[in-house]
């Protein structure tokens, strides 16, 4: 009898069908990898294991958990299986925890739900699954609140939760998507060790092909509701038998086709020493704490046609570094210049030298106005041009840099909701192009679209850079992104820029000890895998 | 649910609109006008809802009554609005600056106050008139726009969109006016019907007192007042106009809750 079962799962709300037949099964003591682009499903199938449906939903087909039907189950036999049996891990750890209680408490909270058992009891087994998760009591006292501990603390504070009553199958959904790759690493063999340990079967939900083929013993593809593909992660990759399981694969190792341009021009962007320094914290009435520097000496130039990663966990000052770049902060000492000119004049960034530097922001549902049409946002940036354009010609700008990143003149009549994630990072792009910039800042541009959809917008990217000769600072902590896309690469840790090259040498033997430990965390696709995709 | 409130509250207000509306044109009889021989009548096929100790129309009353408390709550909400909104946005342009200190500040000092006694104080040094009532009502609207703006604003002066209109090279007065007041116009106007209903409520309280509207303009607070001394043998002289101030704040605040349901994403259910 397998640990978990799914039979024929078919899944409705409100008259549109959600899950097709889906089937698959899980073993105690073995990894179910369930991989899915936005909206294939993958989240609504472990919903529908834990009953954790919204209103509205109907279920058709059979889930067996331990050989009993979860869709029988009345609501109170589901509260009772829940926690013990099945337990879940979400990608967001800061909104699964309890923002006003201490994590000691939110642990023990669950097993006291569930045994009959004092708080003091409570609070022991709580400490010692806090200890299982590697966040012993002893460095990380239990009276800690969330908002103490790093994103990495936090979701090992949501594993213990899910793990403290030893349940037979753990549901993690994306559980290090929020995560920085080191700190995802870390995460990964923690539950890789746990399952070992306990023998519990665990249902691993990722749109990341890599972390799945590097964890799973069992690979699970959907795709709209269906299941397209599956089998043991070992074979699985080299023998891709659905279209669509094949051009995933081609699109996560997916490297663009890049213009050759050959000698690089001038100098562009020129970042000479900046720091940046922020007050810090109020003490007492009138006083301060010492000051934080997020960014520190940082020197690099950018030339004219260059593509130039730029790449660190959060925290190590990319977002600063960009405001100051973009003229929407002064620094604290050093100085930035772009073409020659200086980009902080008297008080305010200079306009002639913002006119020729967009950006593209990472989350395509918040860098839109929803109350504006797309022909009005995308003409925003020319209230940098001293004589913008008006009527007519300014349409034809708005529709020309609508097809130049794939749309039609008739998307610049509607609102941005009408927009899919990806069509909205063109939207975006189509923004940052339309007064005809010399650099275009991708602030995480691509970390929010699903594969596939990245892999276009990558082309894209690529394809704009030849035709109107941009250059790019690409921020991502997407490693294997900026390996793609970048001639030149900068490291930055800790304010500081810890490590520069070529991206291929720095990629092949990197030199510094940070460095090294970005790209060992890494996942990357096994071998057999890359070789397929290409 | 939601669109029930919407449909009973609009529909109360509205009819509160239309009756003040329609006193402009005709009323059943002048309010001016007195009629000592019929004085305090009830109800009749003459008097629907019969005639007070001046043997007045109660029913014309009501409606030119109407007239007044709904002029006094709109330019109270007005100069809320108008004066909270900006200041609300400035703050949130000057999140943490001294500028936004200085205006929560303000705020916190005419929250402070209780508010009666200073339309009170107000009336006592300039007079008891519609005008005073009306600067009263909406100087404390002032600080409960300007502090829903600013948590409106500063949620949304976050967002992308935002940095993106900056990098466009705007300034704060044109990305508040551009990106933020739209952003924020569904909390206002629920905020503005609920404003509204209690600017009708004050209206109400001072003229009740006398330091509203004064005689000969018929407001629903003196009407009662005036009922007070006769309410034993004439009741109906303070039913009435107590009716139509129950009848239209409720119609009000249903209206600003049917609004919030029908405006804010996060309440809307899945059907």
């Amino acid at each position: 009898m397998s640990l978990l079962q799914i039979d024929k799962l078919s899944l409705e709300i409100g008259g549109v069908q959600i899950l097709r037949d889906v089937s698959l099964r899980l073993d105690a003591g073995q990894i179910l990898g369930v991989i899915g682009e936005s909206g294939s499903g993958k989240s609504m199938t472990a919903f529908a294991v834990t009953q954790l449906l919204p209103v509205g939903v109907t279920c058709r087909g059979r889930v067996l958990l331990q050989g009993q039907d979860v869709l029988a189950q009345t609501e109170a036999q589901m509260c009772q299986l829940r926690g013990r049996v099945v337990s879940m891990v979400f990608q967001e750890p800061m909104t699964a925890l309890n923002p006003l209680h201490p994590i000691g408490q939110q642990v023990a909270e669950t097993i006291m739900v569930h045994e009959n058992i004092g708080r003091t009891a409570a609070m022991a087994r709580a400490a010692q699954a806090l200890r299982r998760a590697e966040l012993p009591p002893e460095t990380f006292p239990m009276g800690r609140y969330p908002h103490e501990l790093s994103g990495g603390q936090r979701q090992r504070v949501v594993i213990a939760m899910a793990i403290a009553l030893r349940p037979s199958l753990l549901i993690a959904d994306e559980p290090t998507t929020a995560l920085d790759v080191t700190t995802q690493a870390e995460i990964l063999s923690l539950l890789r060790r746990l399952v070992q340990e306990d023998g519990m079967g665990l249902m691993l939900i990722s749109h990341d092909l890599a972390v799945v083929a590097d964890m799973a013993d069992q690979i699970v593809i959907m795709r709209q509701g269906e299941v397209v593909e599956e089998g043991p992660a070992a074979q699985l990759f080299s023998g891709l038998r659905h279209p669509y399981s094949q051009a995933l694969l081609a699109a996560s190792g997916h490297v663009p086709a890049r213009p050759d341009r050959g000698q690089l021009g001038a100098p562009l962007l020129e970042v000479q020493a900046a720091t940046r320094r922020y007050a810090g914290p109020r003490r007492g009435l009138w006083g301060r704490g010492p000051s934080f520097e997020a960014v520190r000496d940082v020197s690099f130039c950018l030339r004219r046609g260059e593509s130039l990663g730029l790449v660190g966990e959060s925290g190590c000052g990319k977002s600063t570094l960009t405001r100051a770049i973009l003229g929407l902060d002064a620094l604290q000492s050093g100085s930035i210049a772009f073409d020659g000119q200086p980009v902080w004049a008297g008080g305010g960034a200079a306009r002639a030298v913002r006119r020729r530097m967009q950006v593209v922001f990472q989350d395509p549902y918040g860098s839109f106005n929803p109350r504006w049409k797309v022909a009005r946002l995308v003409a925003e940036p020319f209230h940098l041009l001293d004589q913008p354009p008006t009527g007519a010609a300014r349409r034809a700008a708005v529709n020309e840099a609508l097809y130049s990143v794939g749309l039609t003149a008739a998307d610049g009549d509607k609102y941005i909701h009408e927009f899919s994630g990806g069509q909205r990072q063109r939207i975006a792009i189509a923004r940052a192009l339309i007064i005809k910039p010399d650099l275009i800042i991708l602030d995480e541009a691509v970390s929010a679209l699903d594969v596939s959809v990245r892999a276009q917008v990558l082309d894209l990217l690529a394809d704009l850079s030849g035709r109107f000769g941009l250059s790019y600072l690409f921020i991502s902590h997407d490693l294997g992104v900026v390996r793609a896309i970048t001639d030149r690469v900068l490291v930055m840790r800790a304010g500081q820029i810890v490590e520069e090259g070529p991206t291929e040498q720095v990629f092949a033997s990197p030199s510094h000890p940070y460095t090294k430990d970005l790209i060992a965390a890494a996942p990357v696709l096994p071998a057999y895998a890359k070789e397929t995709a290409q | 649910m939601s669109a029930r409130n919407l449909i009973i509250g609009g529909s109360l207000s509205g009819v509160f609109v239309l009756a003040a509306l329609l006193s402009f044109l005709w009323v059943p009889q002048d309010v001016t006008q007195l009629d000592i021989a019929n004085k305090i009548r009830p109800p009749s096929a003459a008097h629907w809802l019969g005639t007070d100790h001046y043997g007045r129309d109660i029913l014309s009353m009501i409606m030119v009554g109407a007239r007044t408390s709904i002029a006094v709550a709109l330019v109270a909400v007005g100069i809320g609005m108008g004066l909270g909104v900006p200041l609300g946005l400035a703050a949130a342009a000057r999140h943490g600056g001294w500028l936004d200190e200085a205006i929560m500040r303000g705020n916190d000092l005419v929250f402070a106050f209780p508010s009666l006694l200073i339309a009170i104080m107000i009336t006592a040094i300039f007079g008891a008139s519609a005008v005073n009532a009306i600067v009263a009502i909406g100087i404390f609207n002032i600080p409960v726009f300007a502090r829903l703006t600013r948590s409106g604003a500063l949620s949304l002066w976050t967002r992308d969109f935002i940095l993106a209109a900056q990098v466009a090279g705007k300034g704060a007065v044109r990305i508040s006016a551009e990106h933020i007041l739209p952003n924020v116009t569904n909390l206002l106007i629920v905020q503005g019907t609920i404003q509204f209903s209690l600017g009708i409520l004050a209206e109400a309280g001072l003229s009740y007192v006398g330091l509203g509207a004064q005689p000969p303009t018929p407001s629903w607070g003196r009407m009662l007042a005036d009922s007070q001394t006769m309410v034993s043998f004439a009741p109906h002289m303070a039913f009435f106009p107590g009716m139509a101030i129950l009848l239209t704040v409720l119609g009000l605040n249903l209206l600003g809750d049917g609004l919030r349901d029908m405006l804010d994403p996060r309440l809307r259910r899945l059907r």
